[in-house]
């Protein structure tokens, strides 16, 4: 089977392909092509090169480290076989992620994820949670259920990388820490003030009011974090805020 | 001058609950993560706390929470460390539910506890099944949230850490680390070095743990003078969904659900498994409620598919059973276990609640570890305010989660891998900050000509390696694949042989020192990195044959150090008694 890889020596350096033939199993996974090109790093036209260099960890697709584009779409390296789009007739092409600085091959500086989580402050808790006193409030099952549905995120980047809205150095800060905020603002122990908190977060430059409801984070997650929910009661209490905050001027 | 920060080396659920707690008692951090800004590794689908309604303090709960750790590990677990763990537990378990971890729900709305899994009652709280998933989730975010208010807590992302420096006298004073994206080293003084970097499973074939959890961080900690524990304790897991990257172990509560693992009668039968009807099924592995313990279940399991009485998908192809949990149904599946079947589906493409999966036995994770100290008071509770805690034998240097040897025992119950690593995060964070304060923060100010002339060795060794790109033998990952096979023939699924064990290591050792460097590149060089995991693996596979051949003529408790570049057992210590005055 042939693979096209994107290679890139450094985060300004110009890219370019290269192309290996690789003897694999139907069906295997992009992990394990990229496996068999290290341990036999010659192209098609007979260069010995340096291995494409790629992130994985988990193996199991859990960890989100090894988000890689497949065909154009990002897809995790272990989870997804090498053949999962049809090649066309030069192969299957995996390039870096797009939305990401590249710093080399097919690894990229995810900071913007963490970063953007940061900016939204996913993680604060309302009061009741921060001390120890006293017992939390019950939460349904189905009311639980949807809290494991958005802290399945596995951060693995997709969503950003397929938003129309996320690139040439926008400071949108993508699906992925909009659906944080959203489980944040689920804690059992919620509160008007934890919610205000995270909804002024919410209404910053870069905030929720950026997305251009293109969904294309919804069919790019793996994960089937219910993103367009998150997206939505994000924009549900940052103009509720506005509003409140307009009627008390 | 400020003084030098505590080094938390991990960012694992007790890498992060370490630098969590202290940060909040004011103490600086700088945390040291391999994979970067965002959270890799997840041990654990289950934490092990107790029954619903369990009053604070019920004695009787906790001797059989107890006798439950002791019955599994047949007497070798450490009985004091374990019954204050297990007191811990219902705070920890609380803690976790105020940090926002998802924890499912009974009907009532309140958070639902599982038995099974080695415990004779329901103490395993779960988030969909993915328990450590959620906590090493929900300790990120918390700690990124302490971080935008000011917490003093520096992230090393994407720095691996090449060595732990110690003075004259033997104390550890900081820690050198290489920036996995430029290569450049650093060598950082530290207070106190709080090591979180996970056991050494992954050195193992076809093992259930990540890919590069082969021990770095025990390798330097063991480099640096720290003594280990049993290393040659591994926990067995029965129920793993093979696939040729690496195998997905399932709950092993699901045998106590019910599930039972079969092969077909004859194992020329070609019929799908959802065909084959139960008269033409041989059941190798009964579930229920009295359902074998997950090691003996792994070494049945193993047996009978080394007897050939597995199914292979071709001829010559490891062999599989069966696990059938189809009589549960989608809908009970979810309500018990959450989104365990959406996730299985999601990776593997199987349907738990549809059809048999097949299942193959697997090395989970390493139980033997840096070996650790607590220090309790006559009633067995943890004194406050010791520096002792979870400290190795190298003074300065503790050692949690994965990296300390688990208090487990030779077996291990749902539930207390998680539950170790939080407990042991809380307490190392306290006796770091004690030893901060003293000893620590006097033997980091002495350290800058130390540390420069760690920080110069290792560039100079980090060269050496990029340098053997060169010529045309096989790679370091190469001889890792060797290492690995070595290690699952002869230490693992199978009974232990320690010579053929050391044999094989002697062999792999030399090619080792031959194996080339895969990758030439300045940046995010892959080659370099993976010569000193397999150096890691190398080290700690010989502590392996070395414990096991001290086991086998008899000793109860093995601890391995190295002695002028030579692993060595010095055995017959009790668990957990690791004294401070040898080290000193």
């Amino acid at each position: 089977m042939r693979i096209r890889v994107r290679r890139q020596d450094a985060p300004d350096a110009p890219s370019r392909i290269d192309a290996f033939d690789v003897a694999i199993p139907a069906g295997s996974s992009i992990h394990a092509a990229l496996v068999a090109i290290r341990d036999r790093p010659v192209t098609v036209d007979g260069r010995r090169v340096d291995p494409p260099a790629w992130d994985a960890a988990c193996l199991e697709g859990s960890c989100g480290g090894c988000t890689v584009r497949l065909g154009g779409r990002a897809v995790l390296a272990c989870a997804t076989a090498v053949d999962a789009i049809p090649p066309g007739r030069h192969g299957a092409m995996l390039e870096p992620m797009g939305r990401f600085p590249v710093l080399r091959d097919l690894v990229v500086d995810r900071d913007r994820e963490a970063a953007a989580n940061a900016r939204l402050d996913a993680g604060a808790l309302p009061a009741a949670a921060s001390s120890s006193e006293g017992p939390l409030p019950a939460e349904t099952p189905a009311e639980r259920a949807l809290r494991g549905d958005l802290a399945a995120c596995i951060g693995c980047g997709a969503c950003i990388d397929a938003c129309p809205e996320t690139g040439g150095g926008s400071p949108f800060v993508g699906a992925e820490a909009i659906a944080m905020s959203h489980l944040a603002r689920l804690h059992p122990a919620r509160d008007a003030a934890h919610e205000d908190h995270l909804a002024a977060r919410l209404s910053v430059r870069g905030g929720v009011a950026d997305c251009g409801h293109a969904q294309a984070c919804v069919e790019a997650c793996p994960v089937e974090v219910p993103l367009a929910g998150a997206i939505a009661d994000g924009s549900r209490v940052t103009s509720r805020r506005w509003l409140t905050g307009w009627m008390r001027r | 001058m400020s003084a030098a920060p505590v080094a938390v080396i991990g960012a694992g659920a007790a890498g992060l609950l370490a630098a969590l707690e202290l940060a909040s008692r004011g103490v600086s951090v700088a945390l040291y993560a391999t994979g970067g800004a965002r959270p890799v590794a997840s041990a654990g689908r289950w934490l092990a706390a107790a029954p619903l309604d369990t009053p604070a303090g019920d004695r009787a709960e906790e001797d059989a929470h107890v006798a439950d750790a002791l019955a599994a590990s047949r007497g070798t677990a450490d009985a004091a460390m374990v019954r204050a763990m297990v007191r811990a537990a219902p705070a920890i378990a609380e803690a976790m539910i105020r940090r926002g971890v998802p924890f499912h729900r009974r009907d009532d709305g309140r958070v639902a506890r599982e038995g099974g899994g080695g415990h004779d009652a329901a103490r395993l709280l779960h988030a969909d099944a993915a328990t450590g998933f959620h906590v090493v989730h929900a300790l990120d975010r918390a700690l990124a949230h302490a971080v935008t208010g000011g917490a003093p807590v520096q992230r090393c992302a994407g720095w691996e850490i090449v060595a732990i420096a110690t003075d004259d006298a033997g104390v550890a004073i900081g820690v050198v680390a290489q920036d996995l994206r430029t290569m450049e080293l650093h060598a950082r003084p530290a207070s106190a070095v709080i090591l979180a970097s996970g056991g050494f499973a992954g050195a193992w074939a076809r093992s259930s743990a990540g890919i590069d959890a082969v021990g770095i961080g025990i390798a330097a900690a063991v480099r640096a003078g720290a003594v280990l524990a049993d290393p040659d304790r591994i926990d067995l897991h029965p129920l793993a969904i093979p696939r040729p990257d690496k195998p997905i172990p399932l709950p092993d509560v699901l045998r106590g659900l019910g599930g039972r693992v079969w092969v077909p009668a004859d194992p020329d039968d070609r019929r799908r498994a959802r065909d084959i009807p139960a008269g033409d099924r041989v059941v190798v592995l009964d579930g229920g409620p009295a359902a074998s313990g997950r090691a003996d279940a792994a070494r049945a399991l193993a047996g009978a598919l080394a007897e050939g009485r597995g199914v292979a998908e071709a001829s010559g192809a490891p062999s599989h059973a069966w696990l059938d949990v189809t009589h549960l149904g989608a809908r009970a599946l979810a309500a018990r276990l959450g989104r365990l079947a959406v996730e299985i589906e999601r990776v593997t493409g199987l349907g738990l609640a549809e059809a048999p999966v097949p299942v193959v036995p697997v090395v989970h994770a390493t139980l033997g570890g840096l070996r650790i100290a607590i220090d309790l008071d006559p009633s067995g509770h943890p004194r406050a305010d010791s520096a002792r805690h979870f400290a190795t034998s190298v003074p300065g240097l503790f050692a949690v989660g994965g990296a300390a040897a688990s208090p487990s025992g030779a077996a291990r119950i749902a539930g207390h891998r998680l539950l170790a690593g939080l407990f042991g995060a809380r307490l190392a964070a306290g006796a770091a900050t004690v030893w901060a304060e003293s000893d620590g923060a006097r033997a980091a100010e002495a350290a800058a000509a130390t540390l420069a002339r760690r920080a110069g060795d290792e560039a100079v060794a980090y060269d050496r390696l990029v340098a053997r790109a060169e010529g045309d033998g096989e790679t370091a990952e190469e001889v890792r694949d060797a290492l690995g096979q070595a290690l699952h023939a002869h230490a693992g699924l199978s009974p232990s042989d320690p010579r053929a064990l050391a044999d094989a290591i002697d062999a792999i050792g030399a090619r080792a020192g031959r194996a080339r460097c895969s990758d030439r590149a300045p940046r995010v060089n892959r080659g370099a990195p993976a010569i000193r995991r397999l150096d890691a693996a190398l080290l700690l596979a010989r502590a392996v044959a070395a414990s096991a051949e001290a086991r086998e003529a008899g000793m109860a408790s093995v601890a391995v150090r190295l002695a002028n570049g030579q692993v060595v057992t010095t055995g017959g210590e009790a668990a957990g008694a690791a004294d401070a005055a040898e080290a000193r």
